[in-house]
């Protein structure tokens, strides 16, 4: 500890000195108050003592002006009163010294007052040096959970957990999330979930989920069951995690043309369907995960829960099972991707849950919206095999830069499959294309084109607002399929925009008359074999009869 | 998609190859204005025997092009029509609203 003497007078001074030389501390003298707060300002001392003015002039105005000068060096000032007097202590505490002691303290008095300062010194900045570690270790934490989120946030893929039959709630315990919600669908366009529950958090959550990531979604979208599919992401959460705490993994393939739900799981709570008979866990009764198979009906819907619905509490207290939560909903009568977050958000207890929570509610139905088909058949019957599948997914770079059709028109001619049916091919691709980009992200009005010179300033606008755009995905996918009576090439094109009325514009264009727009629809209708909309209309699927057998 | 104007015997021939959409309205305007702006040609025909393909809005600016043609008191034909655009036009009900030959 190193002790500052602030005295006028040279005989207290050198007096004072001696004595303070004594101590096992080091010293060292300023003449005046203007010295010590330089000496201070240079090296801070632990402690100034302060000797009174042998002038008189305000007592302790030295202690005030060091005080000031010294308050963030947190060096503890003892003034020498001479008188010591209540008054003179006052004065001295209210100047600023943190302890007052008389003119002339006996040796042991100020050893013992110059200890007690050590100790109290010490005890600070341990303190601060606690206080600092914690500081840091909250940053690291932070910074923990900010790469775990990192790490998982890149690997999903968020446009298929936008899909318009899914709806997605979660509810993080430390802003880390330790659940993993995954979709994606296999080339027949069966939904396929994963949910997955770590026990641990942060990072070493990350890091054992992450290698579930990749093999789900390529064994997807190459088709691969959910059995397969289920033997894989075991394999590799166990090769990934300590043994003893497992992941919990749950798996659902759901097929909404063949009417089938097909269900692994593996420790999260059992899904449960949701339909107009009421509420069905789909658990085998079988001990262990095995892979089971449930018929799905009209309007049913899928929900897929973690555990932390189990320590959750609803606004009235209680801690509901996986039933009861899709019991509530049931009776709801929840729908849809607006409905559901809302009423989950309603239906647990505050902010703070004890637990992560994801619930994900699927639409068995979603192939059920609008169906046009040149046959009058409603819906897209899938049979055969897939032979390939093309998908290109254009953000608002990809679509100034590539000039869409004429890509996709190329890459099916290398096929060799098209034939005599290239023009109707070009037509379908050209209409879906060109009205999602239009329409869908452009949001242009064809009403444009009803001016004189219509068209240039339908284009001239086209280009503007081509040039301009910054957001907004087009999705197309091309999907040749075969089995022995045909070969069919279907052809999906999903937008982000806002959709549309399709029975509305069925009906107008039933009387087009000699506008110059409307006819798109009706082409597509006549030449293709199926065509089925969804999503309000943000999403096409046109089929085409190459060859028949 | 290439488009080409010639004029003989009172007709302005509009001769269209490749594929017929938006892409190509610069082009085609271009010829249609020349078509409607020469004097000696009283009747515009749209030969689409080249055309391999067309989509909605090539029937959109066929009829704005008819319109425009009209205005200018001059007649249109669409001609060459076969395959898969004589398919789209017939879909289209424009044997109702253009002469096809």
């Amino acid at each position: 500890m190193h002790i500052l003497l602030v005295a006028d007078a040279l005989q207290s001074r050198c007096h004072h000195s001696t004595v303070f030389e004594s101590l096992p501390y080091s010293t060292s003298v300023a003449g005046s108050a203007e010295a010590a707060i330089d000496a201070c300002r240079a090296t801070p001392p632990d402690v100034i003592v302060v000797f009174p003015s042998p002038s008189g002039d305000g007592a302790f105005s030295s202690v005030s002006s060091i005080r000031m000068a010294t308050e963030s060096h947190q060096s503890r000032i003892v003034a020498l009163c001479p008188e010591r007097n209540d008054a003179e202590e006052a004065a001295a505490y209210a100047a600023g010294a943190d302890v007052c002691l008389g003119l002339a303290p006996s040796p042991d008095v100020l050893k013992a007052c110059l200890r007690g300062i050590e100790i109290s010194l010490a005890t600070q900045r341990r303190l601060q040096a606690v206080s600092t570690k914690l500081e840091l270790m909250g940053v690291v934490a932070e910074e923990e959970r900010a790469v775990s989120r990192l790490l998982l946030e890149q690997a999903v893929n968020h446009d298929a957990l936008d899909d318009p039959a899914l709806s997605l709630w979660q509810r993080t315990a430390n802003g880390t999330g330790g659940d993993l919600v995954l979709a994606c669908r296999t080339p027949a366009d069966a939904l396929h979930l994963l949910l997955a529950d770590s026990s641990v958090e942060g990072v070493a959550a990350s890091v054992r989920m992450l290698p579930l990531v990749a093999p789900f979604y390529r064994m997807t979208e190459k088709g691969f069951g959910i059995d397969s599919i289920a033997r894989e992401l075991r394999a590799k959460s166990s090769s990934s995690g300590s043994a003893g705490r497992r992941l919990a993994i749950t798996l659902v393939s759901l097929d909404a043309r063949e009417g089938l739900v097909t269900v692994w799981n593996d420790g999260n709570p059992a899904p449960v369907l949701i339909g107009k008979s009421g509420c069905r866990i789909l658990q085998s009764s079988e001990s262990g995960p095995t892979v089971t198979q449930w018929p799905i009906g009209d309007d049913d819907v899928l929900l897929l829960v973690s555990d932390g619905v189990d320590a959750a509490k609803t606004v009235d207290g209680s801690s509901p099972s996986n039933l009861e939560l899709a019991d509530a909903l049931a009776h709801s009568n929840i729908r849809g991707r607006i409905d559901f977050p809302v009423a989950m958000a309603n239906y647990f207890c505050a902010d703070v849950v004890p637990d992560d929570i994801s619930a994900l509610l699927a639409d068995c139905c979603y192939l059920g919206s609008v169906a046009v088909g040149a046959t009058g058949q409603s819906g897209t019957k899938v049979a055969g095999s897939t032979a390939w599948h093309l998908v290109l997914n254009l953000g608002p770079d990809e679509v100034r830069a590539v000039d869409v059709v004429p890509v996709l028109i190329g890459i099916v001619e290398q096929f060799r499959i098209a034939g005599a049916l290239a023009g109707h091919l070009f037509l379908v691709l050209a209409e879906l294309y060109n009205n999602a980009l239009d329409h869908g992200l452009l949001g242009l009005d064809s009403r444009l084109k009803l001016t004189g010179e219509g068209m240039s300033v339908y284009l001239g606008e086209r280009t503007r607002r081509l040039a301009q755009l910054e957001s907004g995905r087009i999705e197309i996918a091309l999907r040749l399929e075969e089995d022995a009576s045909s070969r069919r090439l279907y052809v999906r094109c999903k937008d982000s925009g806002a959709g549309f009325d399709v029975n509305a514009v069925l009906a107008e264009s039933a009387d087009v008359s000699e506008r110059p727009f409307g006819r798109g629809l009706v082409l597509l209708r006549s030449i293709c074999h199926s065509l089925c909309y969804s999503d309000h209309g943000a999403t096409v699927e046109a089929g085409l009869v190459l060859q028949a057998r | 998609m290439h488009a080409t104007v010639t004029t003989s015997g009172g007709s302005a021939i509009l001769r269209l190859e490749g594929r017929f959409d938006f892409n190509a309205h610069r082009e085609f305007r271009d010829c249609v204005d020349k078509a409607v702006a020469d004097a000696s040609a009283r009747e515009i025909q749209v030969d689409l025997g080249g055309v391999d393909s067309l989509d909605s809005s090539a029937l959109g600016m066929l009829l704005m092009t008819r319109d425009k043609v009209n205005n200018a008191g001059k007649t249109m034909s669409l001609a060459n029509v076969r395959g898969t655009v004589k398919q789209i036009i017939d879909i289209a009900n424009f044997g109702k609203l253009f002469t096809i030959t």
